[in-house]
């Protein structure tokens, strides 16, 4: 595969998803990123706003397998992954047999995600890290693609378990869905309220989707734009030399050196949909916010003054130089 | 390295250099604005405190000069590589690291893959669009503007409003300072000119003339310190170098010999050299005079040959032995003529010490007057520790009174000021008024006029003796009544006019003669 097949596969997607769904242009250049890049994503909107409908009509796009997970506080592990279950053959003799569980798919919604219990989310752990589940001693790999897309409502938090770090860590992206302007409120109405719902056909084999992957991470970086995403990522940290006032303020921790690699394999991907087959800090810029909000833990000053994440990243991106040595003439 | 590798690297070579030529334009002119905006602040700064400067033209070339080097240096020791102008350059002209990404991976530090070919095109066919104008224009820096500005205004201060300074400020001391030595250098110049003249010194007279110039020089207000101190100091050094020449020719008429050896440095007095001219002018009149002795002019011939001991030029000592040779032989005029010889040496030796004396005053003035500039003292407020010559011992002008005067059980209470009190003369003023006397810095040289001793005409007048008690010596008249004695006191309290007084008192009195 070469830069141009890829670009034009990725358009392909993108358009294809984009017949479905209304507007969310960002949201959709975003969750095909985080796929190409073999991340996961943590979708957080109200209700309502197409979120099952984008991951179903990205599966189908790319003619994957597809699962949905409703997290409820009575959910289980073995509901996500499976169980063994007593099995009885023709002679009457019984066996154990792993019956898997929803996660074994290619593009597994887990909807609502912070209302099931930590034990239960983290079930999911391995599965997104390791891209195999463990049952009983017995290690399942999954097909690839794996890409896991969660959600969380923002606004009901009453009887939810907010993620923990750890886990928030392992999503490449959050994302947020905000809610649709006018104009694209009347095109949702034309579209689903019409007698011919429109369907969505195979523009990708899951084969493209593995040669991009691989394409992906073979695109250049130069140094200075590997060091310009790591320092953002160190200032990110209150005790880092060029940490700007507010992260020193109101950032408890910072980024995880995830956030380092999530900057470059999605930029990477970025810049190859973008036509170029090395990495700028464009590339850089546009994604600090979806890779870096999740991963900062604000301090009892940061939570108590309602200080946004996204406000963080923002002024981290404002004082952080792109060339640290030397400026422009 | 391959072909496109190459061709990378070519086109963001000259980049290089223009953005290293750029850097350094901008060093230089930083670095002139600096270096003359520090010497406008100087000037500046001179309204208030006597600070040193330098002249226009050594400022501007001195700025320039610095930014000239400073851009010579920075273009060595500040060269921008070809992977620095590549960063500069995806960033100025928006090529979203293409270039850096090409030229890193050119210059070998990650291994070439398939998609770092295409990078390497790609930033070539990008890199060989641009223009290197358009990217890094070689613009006059601002800098070099602000320091071009600053020139300007640097040239307009010194051309107008140097020199100028803030009333009550060290600045206006120090010129006050300045001008009052030059007043008093032109008044010593014009004494020693004049004595000069008197003295056929001519190189003093000649100095003279130019320590006067100096002296009004110095009273322009718009001299610095470090200018006056300049015309100070070179005049000082002319000085010097006269002196020395005068020195030279002075030590050549010395008596040469190895006995004459041990004579001491300063062996020429001129106050010497004086008393030997006039004895050999008064010996070359009775030369003329035909009532002298042979015999007698022999003697005295002798006698000042004698007196003169070593202390004569070796040319007068030679020419005074020719003349008594001659004078043996019986050639009066050939005698004469040695003595005309011999005074013409005289002469010459005393004008070259009148010269040295005069010189060496002149540099003691030029010193004292280095000294009260570089400490911006008046010259009524030398320090003690340099007092000078001659003014230690002088008595202040105005009146004195003695010590321990107003100490007396008696005596009224001193008056504190010199416009104190209401008899004339009482006060006691510590500060002079008005611009001190100028004098003349010489050693005082008396001379005794010789004359014959012989009685003056003797007159002699009555002495009157003291009075006998009882036997009035002044005949009695009538005194005045007490009333005409009031009648001044309260003409005086109420200031009658003078023309009224005369009148009123002639009422009093024919009043207090009807009583």
């Amino acid at each position: 595969m070469t830069p141009e097949t890829f670009a034009g596969v990725y358009d392909r997607i993108r358009r294809e998803v984009s017949t479905v769904i209304v507007g969310h242009d960002a949201l959709i250049e975003h969750v095909i990123i985080a796929l190409l890049a073999d991340g996961h994503v943590l979708l957080e909107g109200v209700p309502g706003l197409g979120k099952t409908l984008l991951v179903k009509t990205l599966a189908q796009s790319l003619d994957l397998q597809y699962a949905r997970i409703q997290f409820t506080p009575d959910l289980m592990p073995a509901d996500i992954i499976g169980t063994n279950m007593v099995m009885q053959d023709a002679s009457g003799r019984r066996f154990f047999e792993f019956q898997r569980g929803p996660v074994f798919t290619q593009v597994l919604l887990a909807d609502e995600i912070n209302r099931a219990t930590p034990k239960t989310q983290s079930a999911l752990l391995e599965a997104m890290q390791e891209h195999m589940v463990t049952a009983a001693g017995v290690s399942y790999t999954l097909v690839e693609p794996f890409f896991v897309l969660a959600t969380q409502n923002p606004i009901e938090m009453e009887g939810t378990y907010p993620l923990p770090e750890a886990q928030l860590d392992r999503f490449l992206f959050k994302l947020t869905v905000d809610v649709p302007d006018l104009m694209q409120l009347v095109e949702i109405i034309d579209r689903t309220t019409a007698a011919d719902l429109p369907r969505v056909s195979v523009v990708a084999s899951q084969q493209d989707v593995a040669d991009m992957r691989r394409l992906a991470r073979e695109v250049e970086v130069a140094s200075h734009v590997k060091a310009y995403a790591a320092r953002l990522v160190r200032s990110t940290h209150p005790d880092a030399d060029g940490a700007p006032p507010l992260v020193r303020r109101v950032v408890r921790y910072g980024s995880s050196p995830r956030g380092a690699q999530g900057l470059i394999l999605g930029a990477k991907v970025r810049a190859l949909v973008a036509g170029r087959a090395n990495v700028s800090f464009g590339d850089i810029k546009s994604l600090a916010l979806p890779v870096l909000r999740h991963r900062l833990i604000l301090n009892f000053e940061g939570e108590a003054e309602g200080i946004q994440p996204d406000a963080i990243v923002g002024a981290v991106l404002e004082e952080t130089p792109e060339l640290e040595a030397a400026r422009t003439t | 390295m391959t072909a496109d590798s190459v061709t990378l690297l070519g086109l963001v070579r000259p980049l290089a250099v223009r953005i290293t030529a750029g850097r350094a334009l901008r060093v230089g002119a930083r670095t002139a604005k600096a270096a003359l905006g520090a010497l406008l602040a100087v000037e500046v700064g001179n309204l208030v405190l006597p600070l040193a400067t330098v002249p226009v033209s050594t400022a501007l070339t001195l700025a320039a000069a610095a930014g000239a080097i400073l851009t010579v240096i920075a273009a060595f020791l500040q060269r921008v590589d070809v992977l620095t102008a590549s960063r500069l350059l995806d960033v100025q002209m928006g090529l979203e690291e293409r270039t850096s990404t090409g030229v890193e991976i050119a210059l070998g530090r990650s291994p070439v893959t398939a998609m770092g070919r295409r990078v390497i095109a790609d930033a070539s066919a990008r890199v060989a669009a641009v223009r290197g104008k358009d990217a890094f224009p070689l613009r006059l820096p601002r800098d070099a503007v602000f320091a071009v500005g600053l020139a300007v205004v640097l040239a307009v201060w010194t051309a107008w409003l140097h020199g100028l300074t803030v009333p009550g400020t060290p600045a206006r001391r120090t010129t006050e300072v300045i001008r009052q030595e030059g007043r008093r250098l032109e008044q010593f110049a014009q004494a020693l000119q004049s004595r000069a003249r008197t003295n056929r010194a001519v190189q003093t007279r000649r100095f003279a003339g130019q320590m006067r110039e100096l002296g009004v020089g110095l009273q322009d207000r718009r001299l610095d310190r470090a200018s006056a101190l300049g015309r100070v100091n070179e005049l000082g050094r002319q000085a010097e170098a006269i002196r020395r020449e005068i020195d030279e020719r002075v030590r050549a008429s010395r008596p040469a010999g190895p006995q004459n050896a041990g004579l001491p440095e300063n062996l020429f007095r001129r106050d010497t050299v004086q008393r030997q001219i006039r004895q050999l002018r008064e010996l070359a009149s009775r030369l003329d005079d035909a009532s002298s002795s042979r015999q007698d002019l022999l003697n005295r011939l002798g006698q000042i040959a004698q007196e003169g001991g070593g202390s004569q030029p070796a040319d007068v000592q030679r020419q005074l032995q020719q003349a008594r040779e001659r004078l043996e032989r019986g050639d009066v005029p050939g005698a004469g003529q040695s003595l005309t010889q011999a005074l013409r040496e005289l002469e010459g030796l005393e004008g070259l010490l009148a010269d040295e004396e005069g010189l060496r005053n002149a540099q003691q003035q030029l010193d004292q007057s280095r000294t009260r500039i570089a400490g911006g003292t008046p010259s009524d407020q030398v320090s003690p520790e340099t007092p000078p010559a001659g003014e230690a011992s002088r008595p202040a002008p105005g009146p004195t009174r003695a010590q321990g005067e107003g100490t007396s059980p008696d005596s009224t209470p001193t008056p504190q000021g010199p416009n104190e009190g209401v008899t004339p003369g009482t006060g006691q003023g510590t500060e002079k008024l008005g611009a001190p006397t100028p004098r003349l810095e010489v050693q005082r040289t008396p001379e005794r006029v010789k004359g014959a001793q012989g009685e003056g005409d003797v007159s002699a007048s009555d002495v009157v003796g003291a009075g006998r008690p009882g036997t009035p010596r002044v005949g009695s008249s009538g005194s005045e009544p007490g009333l005409l004695r009031q009648v001044e006191t309260y003409m005086e309290r109420a200031r009658i006019p003078a023309r009224y007084r005369a009148l009123i008192r002639a009422y009093f009195q024919r009043l207090a003669q009807l009583r």
